[in-house]
């Protein structure tokens, strides 16, 4: 198959943008954690 | 409430319906296909929650609405979008364990979620919030389903997208599934924002199904590959 005519460049900015993302999802999965040791009774 | 509290959520819902509709379009066609028979189930629930949302900003509040918004809208929806991803990369014995647990998991919540006692009187100040249940317990069901829900649709979407940039290839279905990541997460900050008495989740959900909406269009999307003769010349 033939490689999509994309600049190195281009391949670089996406994979931060993954990378960004997947910092993004942690961090709202850290909150929601938060949210949950707020509310249980023992905390 | 003002009228951008009713008008948000009201667009989130229609754009959600429509947005099912696609998906359920594209699995009749294709039926071996459950993931997108499961996203367009998440995606009626994702639009059952715009409506309530839009129906108390026109009718005020209303404890039997505000039951369906928190099952559908705030508990359900992000788990069975992300279980549809589960069914698209997961083996088959992972998605028939997760898939029982998450029926399980799914009537439990909906026998608590009307079970559960509400202020009748309470005030919605401008979003709909899990507040007004005077059953407090109720509202510990909502983080574990949208952990759930972000582990798999957010981190469903980011794994295709990197499965695709490392082969280089099929960038159209990559800039798909970031979109579908971003748009994913745009409520689950929004639900955040909510559970510490901060507005912004009506407008994540509208970011949210807009967002994932493109992301669909671009990863079923036809492209034309080069012929081996236009390769060459």
């Amino acid at each position: 198959m033939p490689r999509p005519e994309h600049s190195e460049a281009y391949w670089t900015a996406i994979k931060y943008v993954i990378l960004a993302l997947t910092g993004l999802m942690i961090v709202a999965l850290v909150l929601a954690l938060v949210i949950v040791l707020r509310l249980v009774p023992w905390s | 409430m003002s009228a951008i509290n009713t008008l948000l959520p009201l667009a989130s819902s229609i754009l959600s319906f429509v947005f099912a509709a696609a998906v359920f379009q594209r699995y009749v066609r294709r039926p071996t296909r459950k993931s997108l028979l499961v996203w367009s189930i998440g995606l009626v629930f994702y639009g059952i929650g715009g409506a309530c949302e839009a129906l108390t900003g026109v009718f005020g509040f209303n404890p039997l609405v505000l039951k369906i918004w928190y099952l559908f809208g705030a508990i359900l929806v992000a788990a069975w979008l992300g279980q549809g991803t589960v069914f698209l990369l997961a083996p088959d014995r992972w998605v028939r364990f997760t898939t029982i647990l998450l029926v399980g998991a799914s009537l439990f919540a909906m026998f608590a979620v009307m079970m559960a006692g509400v202020d009748p009187n309470y005030t919605v100040s401008a979003e709909l919030t899990g507040r007004a249940f005077t059953t407090t317990w109720v509202r510990m069901l909502t983080p574990f389903f949208n952990i759930y829900g972000t582990v798999t649709l957010v981190g469903g979407a980011l794994y295709s997208a990197w499965l695709f940039w490392r082969k280089r290839v099929l960038p159209h279905r990559m800039i798909g599934n970031i979109l579908i990541a971003t748009g994913a997460l745009a409520p689950a900050f929004g639900g955040v924002l909510s559970r510490f008495g901060l507005p912004g989740l009506y407008l994540g959900e509208f970011v949210g199904v807009f967002l994932m909406y493109i992301g669909f269009l671009q990863t079923t999307v036809t492209v034309a590959q080069p012929t081996a003769t236009s390769v060459a010349g």
